[in-house]
């Protein structure tokens, strides 16, 4: 899986958000705020992944459990694809 | 063939005298020799609908890059066509003759193509209403409707010192002297528009509503306030996101405030008050200058 085109990940004061252009801005209204390992999987999401290279990229970055990390793998991918923000190869759908 | 010099930006004008009503145009002078962008406007008996790769579409218009690497926005009644180059340093804007608003699209599509080109040399157009008072730059900007030109008239009833720079759509530019806030031609039907710029101190965006309070707006509401507002081309990424940091760097510099008003003269005072108690214009009597 890897992120659709058309974000920027931007820092606004404390938080850091991602913000459509293009055709992803009139597609989607708002802007997404993410936290720190949300920033993380967003800028990790820009090349291709899977859910297991995901949580191993976060346990290497963060002092978190393999338990946690695909915890919080799988809610933030499932966040993604409800807003349909992912690109998914047939591995990953 | 005329030459303006709008917000900085020497643009070259053909074919499309009769746009912008000539003495608000004349208020413009070019200050260059060398034109930064051409903007052509054309009439034709018809046009096709335009070929190649679709970029995007979004309410009327759709965006295809064309095999000459133009890219075109075409209205889907035919009735405009605007093709773009990569800069937006040439733009013409063809044109359906004797289509029904006419008029409504040469301004709207001039002021696009500006505002797109702005963008590559680090300004912006911002609908807004652009207003100066006691020689500070205070924009008020929000959705059509929102009573911006309502308020900006209750404003210059209110205090002699208010002076409109334009109505719909001043431009924001960083000099070396900061952040400034610059008339532009594009006032709609409003006649009051001065080729004047003026340091920003203040954006505000207004909100219907029973009372009249400024409030301070959360950096993320800001910026989703100011993209709404900013003139830019959604289809091409690059410049979009010269957009998006032109704002993120506005919210660092200019204090952004909401304004729920009720659309009265009260509203006109408590704004002025508001923004001399925020520190952004000098507290001062009436007519001050």
């Amino acid at each position: 899986m890897k992120l659709k085109e058309g974000f920027l990940l931007r820092t606004l004061g404390d938080s850091v958000v991602v913000v459509p252009v293009g055709q992803a801005a009139i597609d989607m209204r708002g802007m997404i705020t993410l936290n720190g390992s949300g920033a993380f999987l967003w800028q990790a999401l820009q090349e291709e992944q899977t859910e297991e290279t995901l949580v191993q990229s976060l346990t290497q970055a963060y002092d978190v459990d393999e338990e946690t990390a695909a915890a919080d793998v799988r809610r933030f991918t499932a966040l993604l694809r409800q807003h349909d923000l992912l690109c998914e190869t047939e591995e990953t759908a | 063939m005329r030459r303006a010099t709008i917000a900085g930006l020497t643009v070259e004008l053909c074919g499309c005298a009769q746009w912008l009503h000539a003495d608000k145009l004349a208020r413009f002078p070019a200050q260059e020799e060398q034109a930064s962008m051409r903007i052509t406007v054309e009439e034709t008996e018809a046009l096709t609908p335009p070929e190649g790769d679709t970029l995007g579409q979004a309410g009327a218009a759709v965006w295809k890059r064309g095999a000459d690497g133009m890219t075109v926005l075409a209205r889907r009644d035919q009735r405009v066509q605007v093709r773009f180059d990569a800069d937006f340093s040439d733009v013409t804007i063809r044109l359906e003759r004797g289509g029904a608003h006419a008029d409504v699209h040469r301004y709207r599509y001039v002021m696009q193509a500006i505002g797109y080109r702005l963008l590559t040399q680090g300004g912006a157009l911002l609908h807004s209403a652009g207003l100066s008072i006691r020689g500070i730059g205070v924009a008020l900007s929000g959705r059509s409707g929102v009573g911006k030109s309502t308020l900006a008239t209750l404003l210059c009833e209110a205090d002699p010192t208010v002076a409109v720079l334009c109505e719909d759509a001043p431009a924001v530019c960083t000099t070396a002297d900061g952040i400034e806030l610059c008339g532009t031609p594009f006032c709609g039907d409003d006649e009051r528009c001065e080729n004047a710029h003026v340091p920003l101190r203040a954006l505000v965006f207004l909100k219907q509503g029973n009372g009249n309070r400024l409030s301070p707006m959360a950096p993320r509401d800001a910026l989703q306030a100011l993209l709404e507002n900013i003139v830019r081309p959604y289809y091409q990424d690059a410049v979009s996101a010269q957009a998006v940091d032109l704002a993120l760097a506005w919210i660092g510099r200019i204090p952004m405030f909401e304004f729920e008003n009720d659309g009265t003269p009260s509203a006109a005072e408590a704004l002025l008050a508001a923004l001399a108690e925020n520190g952004v214009t000098e507290k001062g009597v009436k007519g001050d200058l």
